[in-house]
């Protein structure tokens, strides 16, 4: 299989700050791949190396089964990102920030108008970036992400200032694009719940390592299972439990939600 | 590289300068370039009407005294004023396409664009050619603004001696010290890229006109890149002239400073 994005044995120091120190990813064409990792875990070095942004000290990195080395406009032409923070030139209005972005790309003029209307931007065309919300300026950084069609997103953190109402839209929207177009998204985000809700697979980085790599529903199958009991006098559910006698009103087994997983992998309390 | 790739890079460079040229729409910088320049030449005919008017100057007291010492041995006339013109264009010069290179390419760092930029499929020595490009015709058309403005500031003080070749050639050693000066400029596109800001190519720049004063009265002066520009303006005052050498010299900072500024684009860390 061709990987949408394929790294063996990434490594970045920073003088003496390791900030990565192995990561193997293997992220299959079309799906939703979440990235989760602490504050200084390695995610947005990984990204950026992914990107060729900074160099590896050691790995390799293939998108969409070519080296950046290799072809490197052509590898881009297909890739959609957004790194770290939202950044767009104040003194232009949204549609020019955007154009920029199609003229450089070589999209068609229709482009522009197109992702605006994707992202709920048309309101905002012609208002400066420099005036734009948090929220809003996210949203033409996933604009100008997605103007040029990518087959794959790589994206650090896109529900990055967005309201609710935002989140969602968005998590549709990268939902949409995976399964109706088949473009691959490799998202990284802190909001675990997000991540919980629209991953396909999730992968977690802990002081620079990938120590988990691990599918929704086999998150779901092989994590730890703890037995919530309802019963009417809680006082005594520990008496009868160890007699066995009382009558229960409810026995269900709860999965290990992404939030406790995700804590007990990274050493923090679930 | 074949024929179509050389085209395609070309339509490329292209597309690249066009954006470049898109970023600076409704930049105030760009208006407070031209607002700058013109004060400075409305300065100058102040100075030259305070010095044309000595009674005038005498009931201004400072400002009078800096009018005169200003003009101090030049012709009340429009030779006198354009060699001013042409002076200011030439050192002031040097330092205001610092602030134009400082502010195209420091402008990407300090708004968070660059790592946007490096991830286009465009060639990363694009956008370095590009930028020099805009800031090459950016300055060009400051400088060439000078010409309407001395000539309209002229006319107004009513100088004497007006000569149409003489205009002319003012304009052509304005156009010829601006070329001195775009030539020192890489190094300053380097600086920026490199500190991923603004402030330490300004205080580069700044310290090049340090560097251009001390080395202006030696006989180093022909050789040190930021010197040359002083003499060829005569703002070094009596001195020698700029050599064959010395040209040599500017073509390989230039060539310096563009090519490592090249070199850092594509292979430096971006960790912005």
């Amino acid at each position: 299989m061709t990987y949408a994005i394929s790294a063996q044995g990434l490594a970045k120091n920073f003088g003496p700050v390791k900030a990565v120190k192995r990561v193997d990813l293997a992220v299959r064409p079309g799906e939703i791949y979440g990235f989760l990792g602490r504050n200084g875990a390695g995610k947005t070095t990984t990204i950026r190396m992914l990107l060729g942004l900074i160099r590896p000290n050691a790995g390799t990195v293939r998108l969409l089964g070519s080296s950046l080395r290799e072809d490197r406009a052509g590898v881009l032409a297909k890739v959609g990102c957004l790194v770290e923070s939202a950044a767009a030139y104040p003194n232009l209005t949204v549609r020019e920030n955007l154009e920029i972005q199609r003229r450089l790309t070589r999209s068609p003029a229709a482009a522009v108008a197109e992702v605006m209307g994707l992202l709920k931007l048309e309101d905002f065309a012609d208002r400066r970036a420099g005036r734009l919300s948090l929220g809003n300026k996210q949203r033409l950084s996933l604009a100008r992400a997605l103007l040029h069609r990518p087959k794959l997103l790589i994206l650090d953190e896109p529900a990055n200032g967005l309201d609710p109402a935002g989140i969602v839209e968005v998590r549709g929207l990268l939902r949409r694009l995976a399964d109706e177009e088949g473009v691959t998204v490799f998202m990284s985000s802190h909001l675990l719940d997000e991540v919980e809700q629209l991953a396909d697979r999730v992968g977690i980085v802990h002081e620079g390592v990938l120590v988990e790599e691990v599918d929704r529903a086999e998150l779901r199958r092989g994590s730890r299972v703890a037995i919530e009991v309802a019963a009417e006098d809680a006082a005594a559910a520990g008496d009868a439990l160890a007699a066995a006698g009382i009558q229960t009103l409810g026995l269900a087994p709860v999965a290990e939600d992404l939030e406790s997983h995700f804590l007990r992998k990274t050493g923090g309390q679930s | 590289m074949s024929i179509a790739k050389l085209l395609e890079l070309d339509q490329t460079l292209h597309a690249v300068v066009a954006t470049e040229f898109l970023k600076l729409r409704r930049s105030k910088v760009v208006w407070m370039s031209f607002l700058i320049y013109g004060f400075m030449i409305a300065m100058l005919g102040l100075f030259m009407w305070i010095a044309l008017n000595p009674g005038m100057a005498e009931s201004l007291g400072l400002l009078g005294q800096k009018a005169n010492f200003a003009f101090a041995g030049e012709s009340l006339d429009w030779a006198g004023f354009l060699g001013m013109v042409f002076m200011m264009a030439s050192l002031g010069g040097m330092i205001f396409l610092s602030f134009i290179v400082v502010f195209i390419f420091g402008r990407e760092y300090a708004e968070g664009t660059e790592k946007n930029l490096l991830v286009l499929p465009v060639p990363r020595g694009l956008f370095v050619l590009a930028k020099f490009v805009v800031a090459a015709l950016w300055f060009a058309l400051l400088s060439a603004w000078l010409l309407p403005l001395s000539f309209v500031v002229g006319k107004t003080l009513g100088l004497a001696g007006f000569d149409a070749r003489l205009f002319w050639g003012i304009g052509g050693k304005i156009l010829v010290s601006g070329l001195l000066s775009f030539s020192t400029c890489s190094l300053v596109a380097l600086i920026a890229v490199a500190t991923k800001g603004y402030f330490a190519p300004l205080g580069y720049a700044t310290f090049t006109l340090v560097l251009a004063s001390l080395f202006g009265h030696t006989g180093w002066a022909p050789w040190v890149p930021w010197s040359i520009v002083g003499l060829y303006s005569g703002a070094a005052g009596a001195g020698p002239e700029p050599t064959a050498g010395s040209y040599l010299v500017l073509a390989a900072t230039f060539l310096l400073g563009l090519g490592l500024t090249l070199r850092h684009e594509t292979r430096a860390d971006n960790v912005q």
